[in-house]
């Protein structure tokens, strides 16, 4: 994660480049995901996603 | 009258302290200076103050040694400070402007110069005591995860997921989609978030199948003065390569 914490705007980047079709599907399962981590698929690719915190 | 320009020279005295508290406290996420009472104020501007008259006064030592000049902080200090008649004051006037007015810009560059350490070493997000004031910035940039009382790291976080509930005009409306952007404002708060591929539904639809429905365009603003609250949640999201089976995903 990167920010320019100094500064009054905040931009926010990511590792993972994200589609809306994977954010969708994340919203969709956000229920399902705990700190232990979830594996799902999204067309041909498989991501694992875990909470944090 | 003397007493009056001995109070106008001991404010002047302490006004580097004010000058390096206004200067570390400038960013953004701490802007907002709370009163904390009289004593803790007069503590805060006179520790700083006499922290930076040291550091000054090495500096002008320093210079004077440099460009030949003379410089004797005692004699102006015992005369600024302790002088009783009106024409010892007329005489160091000028000198003391001078010197209290480099302090101040000492004080000013220290101030900026700090908050950069602090930032740096990460020493606000380990320690309260170099915590600043506005703690959106923590939770919505994700560096709350490394306070010590919390585990993982800011590092992993890829994906914020924020559930903010708003209120539009006699409804109440839930938006949820990904953080990317959020603006604090001047007085210490939250100005507003932006959220991307962001859904929403109405909280009475709360039961219903396929309650959310999609906000067309990319991004959506959300002003803070209309969400009632917030839900942030990280995680960390990451592509596999390796095989797995349908029946293991979700």
């Amino acid at each position: 994660m990167k920010s320019k914490s100094d500064n009054k705007q905040h931009w926010i980047s990511n590792k993972v480049k994200k589609s809306r079709e994977l954010v969708y599907k994340l919203i969709d399962i956000n229920k399902e995901i705990d700190g232990e981590g979830k594996t799902f698929r999204l067309g041909e690719k498989v991501y694992f996603v875990r909470e944090l915190g | 009258m003397a007493f009056a320009v001995s109070t106008l020279f001991l404010f002047l005295f302490i006004l580097p302290g004010i000058t390096f508290k206004r200067a570390y406290l400038s960013s953004a996420f701490s802007r907002k200076l709370k009163f904390s009472g009289v004593l803790d104020e007069v503590f805060w501007a006179l520790f700083p103050s006499i922290i930076m008259h040291i550091l000054s006064y090495f500096l002008l030592l320093a210079a004077a040694t440099a460009f030949q000049f003379d410089f004797n902080l005692k004699q102006l200090l015992s005369i600024a400070l302790l002088q009783q008649s009106n024409e010892g004051y007329g005489d160091i006037f000028v000198s003391y402007l001078l010197y209290c007015t480099f302090v101040m810009t000492v004080s000013f560059f220290m101030g900026h110069v700090c908050r950069k350490i602090v930032r740096t070493l990460k020493l606000d997000r380990k320690f309260k005591l170099f915590r600043f004031t506005n703690d959106w910035h923590y939770l919505l940039s994700g560096e709350f995860l490394d306070f010590p009382e919390v585990p993982d790291h800011p590092e992993e976080v890829s994906f914020k997921l924020v559930n903010a509930l708003t209120s539009v005009g006699s409804q109440q409306m839930i938006y949820i989609g990904e953080l990317i952007h959020f603006t604090l404002s001047d007085e210490g708060g939250l100005e507003n978030i932006v959220l991307k591929d962001a859904k929403r539904r109405l909280l009475q639809d709360d039961l219903s199948e396929n309650r959310y429905y999609e906000i067309p365009g990319r991004y959506i603003t959300i002003p803070y003065k209309t969400i009632i609250n917030i839900n942030v949640r990280y995680f960390y999201l990451e592509e596999v390569t390796e095989d797995y089976g349908d029946e293991e995903l979700l």
